[in-house]
């Protein structure tokens, strides 16, 4: 949403009342212009609350002297620009001015008004980036408002959405883990952009993505002449992150080496770019996400249990979308709507069968194949509708597993009976009607735990 | 008519030649400006050197944009004579001086008023 913009307010400080009316009117020639006048620094310091975006003060005024009243004004406002206009060309004074944070200094002549206007306009624009720069900031937090971004209601997912709040409130490392395809990079975009660290960037790395050889380089950054083709300074990406946060996708993947250099930074909180001497200090924020079970891999060698620890901070584990019941459906339902309007074509609706179908998958792939049957069904349907021979599964999603260990007939029912109860958030109205046998045979199995 | 145009072109230029402003500017200068040299008067009369060279450096620029060079000219020397300390007689010729020119100047703007 665009903000209203403000005019340009403008402090202009001149005991000359003359002068000062005349600089008063020659500035709100322009309408975006709203100009005050001052005659004292002491009214300029008591008004400095109205937020002025630019001052124009006169150097010699009667009561406080322009070099003081600049610096009182820099204590508060540092960013803000003061233009000293004085009636002495004095250089010594200038450049002590514009040492002390001066934005620009004009003797009163015959060209004061066009360095004036020249220098209020230059603010003006650089102001307006500004704001372009904020909403833009503004529309990214509000993409990344993670009730927008992350669609469902099932239980399985309110518990993330309460630990997803508990991390936007802390600073604490957050360890993000679930089945390819349920969204981590976006739950951990989600913390940032929801969180104090918002303005600050967001950095992201694929752990899995980059060789072993260059992720130093990358996560630590390297000075000019560090080695071959190091022909420039690069920055690394947890200074790249300083203020903001550091995602690490896919984190188990990092070799024993590196792990090390990883667990050093962290506890150290500072880092030495390759070649370098310098100490830097970091104070990103950590995000790590995997689709794999880290204390599993701790177990079996493959990642340092120290470093396990000190990534685990607050879990937040994705559920697969299997288990997040009519979650598919409302899901579906959003994705038809982007993917109709993408592809220019008019919006539909699933069918009870369609609906069904959808219903009956088990996702390997989680949202991400589910966004990707969704588009292609809303692309093969010509209609209103979209109906269940629109729907095309790929992978082999159909609960396969099943059979993958061998068991009595008595075993395949209880894991049939587990696997809709689970897409059915423990329904077992909609779990007996689906499998055609009646509730009191679940509530019996669940009663003596059989299931 | 002419004569007067140039003798207000610095404040037309500063107004983006709106003759409604220039005139109001006027009156505004006109108000002000005999309580200004008022005040210079009497720092003059007190010989109060740092007041009489921080009123006249004031008033130098505002003359200016009506034409009032030669004026101009004399508080610049005036605020000069005040910062080197002159003599007080020095001071009191020049203010006198000032007072006279001044008034003659004042007057022809007011009847320039008038006409604008």
């Amino acid at each position: 949403m665009l903000k209203m913009k403000r005019p340009l307010r403008i402090f202009v400080v001149e005991d000359d009342l003359f002068y000062g009316e005349l600089l008063k009117r020659h500035l709100s020639l322009n309408h975006d212009n709203e100009v005050h006048l001052f005659k004292t620094g002491k009214e300029c310091l008591e008004k400095l609350y109205l937020k002025p975006d630019v001052i124009s003060l006169d150097y010699g005024l009667p009561d406080i002297p322009g070099d003081t009243v600049l610096k009182k004004i820099k204590v508060d406002y540092p960013e803000l620009p003061v233009i000293i206009v004085s009636g002495q060309e004095d250089i010594k004074t200038a450049v002590s001015l514009l040492r002390g944070g001066a934005y620009d200094y004009f003797v009163k002549d015959g060209d004061t008004k066009d360095r004036l206007w020249n220098a209020v306009n230059k603010i003006r624009q650089h102001k307006n980036l500004r704001v372009e720069l904020e909403e833009l900031k503004d529309e990214i937090e509000q993409k990344y408002a993670f009730r927008n971004i992350i669609k469902g209601s099932s239980p399985s997912l309110k518990k993330v959405f309460a630990l997803m709040d508990k991390a936007i409130r802390s600073n604490i490392t957050v360890s993000i883990s679930g089945e390819t395809g349920t969204g981590k990079e976006l739950v951990a975009k989600a913390i940032h952009y929801n969180s104090p660290r918002a303005k600050k960037p967001f950095i992201p790395i694929n752990v899995s993505a980059i060789p072993n050889e260059l992720i130093e380089s990358e996560l630590f950054g390297y000075e000019k002449g560090a080695f071959t083709g190091a022909n420039t300074r690069k920055i690394g990406k947890f200074e790249l992150a300083g203020g903001g946060t550091l995602f690490l996708d896919e984190v188990a993947e990092m070799d024993a080496n590196m792990q090390t250099k990883l667990l050093r930074v962290i506890q150290e909180k500072e880092l030495t770019r390759i070649g370098g001497h310098d100490v830097v200090k970091t104070d990103a924020r950590l995000i790590v996400a995997t689709h794999r079970n880290l204390a599993e891999e701790v177990q079996k060698g493959n990642f340092r249990q120290d470093l396990y620890y000190r990534l685990l901070g607050l879990p937040i584990e994705l559920p697969p979308l299997r288990q997040r019941g009519v979650d598919v459906l409302l899901l579906s339902k959003y994705f038809v709507k982007l993917y109709c309007k993408e592809n220019g074509l008019e919006q539909k609706t699933f069918t009870k069968a369609a609906r069904d179908k959808l219903m009956s998958y088990s996702y390997p792939g989680n949202v991400r194949e589910l966004s990707a049957v969704v588009e292609l069904a809303a692309v093969m349907s010509d209609g209103k509708y979209i109906d269940e021979q629109h729907i095309s599964f790929n992978s082999a999603g159909v609960p396969s597993d099943f059979l993958a260990e061998e068991t009595t007939l008595a075993g395949y029912n209880k894991k049939i009976i587990r696997y809709f109860l689970e897409k059915f958030d423990n329904n077992v109205f909609l779990t007996a009607e689906k499998l055609g046998i009646g509730k009191s045979t679940i509530y019996r199995m669940l009663k003596n735990k059989n299931i | 008519m002419s004569g007067q145009e140039d003798k207000y072109a610095l404040l037309r230029a500063y107004l983006d030649n709106d003759m409604q402003q220039v005139k109001e500017m006027l009156v505004l200068f006109l108000d002000n400006i005999p309580a200004d040299l008022t005040e210079l008067t009497t720092f003059c009369r007190e010989h109060d050197f740092a007041n009489i060279q921080k009123s006249a450096h004031r008033m130098k620029s505002s003359v200016k944009f009506f034409g009032l060079n030669e004026v101009s000219e004399m508080l610049q020397q005036m605020e000069k004579m005040a910062e080197n300390n002159a003599k007080p007689d020095d001071i009191d010729a020049m203010s006198s001086l000032l007072n006279r020119k001044m008034e003659n100047e004042l007057e022809i703007l007011r009847k320039e008023l008038t006409l604008l």
